[in-house]
């Protein structure tokens, strides 16, 4: 995890003076600093925490009687409850993003009822423990006060909203502009984007359009004014009006859809040139690596929908399962939701261009690798994709897995498969090296290789690898 | 919902919307307009959600009076229940 200087607090933390999460001995904790001690009292006193822990929305944590890191503001020490991978906003696909927003209303609106509210309505501070959503962020709350407006709805806009709109109104794909905008998307720059139908759906209009425009009006202003003019009474918002925001903005998220499928990799399992037998045979042999090195954690790279993956889930092993094709993550994660799965969490990931670390000194978002590494790669019909379309090296392909991971269970797809054989239809053959040999080579430099066998019915060579 | 009252509404707000000034540099406090935008829009969106209260009541008492479930679909077919199952 990430540590800021030879502080043991967590980068991704610092802004907030309520507290900080730090890690000791390898456990995390967090501070609570005396400036939050009202509001974490009320938390706890008013109900709201034992309603929404019980619900699984918000993150459990236990009072611990341990030395404060930062003694002179401590009020309280707290360990949460470990979230088993720490994801982000870029990497979800279209219904996460969905599940995450409805999952910060719905936290909202029962804090209401007990007279509290979110202050933060930050995409980062929800996690997905499987395909369930859990807010993280215990320093989120305080008390609500009648006639205030809402003061995380800039940033649920920004980070919800626009982004589901952008997805699920021009493409997909822009959801990973919230790797570039830290703080959710402007919301000149998503009212620019979004088609001009848009301003025809009173929630798009009103949430994204308009109220971009008010910030482009009142920017100098200063926020003085607008505080002046809430307590002077010219502008109150009542908590009908408040709790009506609220359901505004939940009825337009529900209203977001996006569909996946037709795209590059959506039918790739009908596509490819296994055999029903073939594909068995890769199933029974992955499960029988699987049960033999037994893992914790496992990175399924290049998952697709996530078959193999819940092979690794079904033995106990809380599997990350990258893809790099939105409609893939999205169906996996569809799947994962409809049977309430809690240890398959599928990611979108270029494997060829990762998450880098972003934020404040490149320290707030842990890139990919520094969530690493874990106790087995899975890398199944991969490496001809990274050795072939591009252009990496064996060696290069092979020290990124053993750092992804201990052990691996690699397929290797030779010259004569066809999938193989497509990909180099249309380009010249620049590589004599690719070949089962060579592959055993120099993977051995990294690994041993403790098992391998032939797929049935198919020229492919699936391989158990131990790292050395 | 009232058809005659949203038309109103959406000639308001655009009316609002070309009275305003051109861009300004939003990027230096874009918190105050979304402060003041919901104030602005607070009255309109309460009266819309008194609305939306009163008929979800009255459809309440009508499913209640033929014996009927009322229970919520999503648009999509999609699962968007939140917190662990039950």
């Amino acid at each position: 995890m990430t540590v800021s200087g030879n502080r043991n607090k967590l980068a991704a933390s610092f802004r907030d003076p309520s507290g900080f999460l730090f890690t000791r001995e390898g456990e995390l904790y967090r501070q609570v600093n005396q400036l939050y001690r009202e509001d974490y009292d009320l938390l706890i006193s008013s109900g709201l925490y034992p309603a929404l822990a019980g619900e699984g929305l918000l993150v459990a944590h236990r009072e611990v009687d341990i030395p404060p890191e930062d003694p002179g503001v401590a009020y309280k020490m707290i360990r949460p409850d470990p979230i088993p991978f720490i994801s982000y906003p870029y990497e979800w696909s279209f219904s996460q993003l969905k599940a995450a927003a409805l999952a910060t209303l719905a936290i909202e609106k029962k804090a209401l009822e007990f007279g509290v509210s979110l202050k933060d309505a930050s995409a980062y501070n929800i996690q997905f423990v499987g395909s369930r959503p859990v807010f993280i962020d215990t320093l989120s709350f305080e008390r609500y006060r009648e006639g205030e407006p809402w003061v995380a709805y800039r940033q649920f806009c920004q980070h919800f909203l626009a982004p589901l709109a952008l997805m699920s109104r021009c493409d997909v794909r822009l959801g990973g502009m919230l790797r570039l905008y830290i703080d959710g998307i402007p919301l000149d720059l998503a009212s620019s984007l979004l088609p001009g139908k848009t301003r025809f759906s009173f929630s798009l209009l009103s949430h994204i359009h308009l109220h971009s425009k008010s910030q482009e009006r009142h920017a100098a202003d200063g926020a003085g004014e607008a505080k002046s003019r809430v307590e002077k009474g010219k502008g109150k918002v009542s908590k009908l009006a408040f709790r009506g925001i609220i359901d505004s903005l939940e009825s337009a998220v529900r209203k977001m859809a996006w569909k996946a499928g037709g795209t590059e990799w959506g039918d790739y399992y009908g596509a490819t040139n296994y055999s029903e037998r073939a594909r068995e045979d890769k199933k029974r042999r992955v499960g029988e690596y699987l049960s033999a090195i037994s893992p914790g954690r496992v990175w399924d790279l290049g998952a697709n929908t996530g078959i193999y993956s819940r092979l690794a889930a079904e033995r106990g092993a809380y599997t990350v399962a990258f893809d790099v094709d939105p409609a893939a993550v999205e169906k996996n994660f569809l799947r994962a939701r409809k049977t309430k799965e809690e240890t398959i969490l599928p990611l979108l990931c270029d494997l060829t261009n990762p998450s880098p670390g972003i934020g404040w000194a490149n320290r707030e978002r842990m890139s990919l690798l520094e969530r690493g590494p874990v106790d087995a790669v899975l890398a199944l019909a991969l490496v001809h994709h990274l050795a072939i379309s591009n252009n990496l090296p064996f060696f290069k392909i092979a020290e990124f897995f053993r750092g992804a991971g201990r052990d691996l269970i690699v397929e290797f797809v030779p010259k004569e498969d066809s999938q193989v054989r497509r990909l180099l239809a249309t380009r010249e053959d620049i590589f004599p090296d690719y070949d089962r040999e060579s592959f055993e080579r120099v993977f051995s430099d990294y690994f041993t290789i403790e098992r391998s066998e032939k797929i049935a019915d198919s020229e492919r060579t699936i391989y158990l690898m131990r790292g050395r | 919902m009232n058809k005659r009252y949203f038309v109103w509404t959406l000639a308001l707000l655009a009316a609002w919307v070309l009275a305003s000034p051109g861009r300004a540099q939003a990027y230096l406090d874009p918190g105050t307009g979304s402060y003041l935008f919901q104030i602005l829009i607070a009255g309109l969106i309460g009266g819309l959600f008194a609305v939306k209260i009163f008929w979800v009541r009255i459809r309440l008492f009508f499913l209640k009076l033929f014996g009927k479930e009322g229970g919520e679909e999503t648009e999509d077919g999609v699962d968007d229940s939140v917190g662990k199952p039950e």
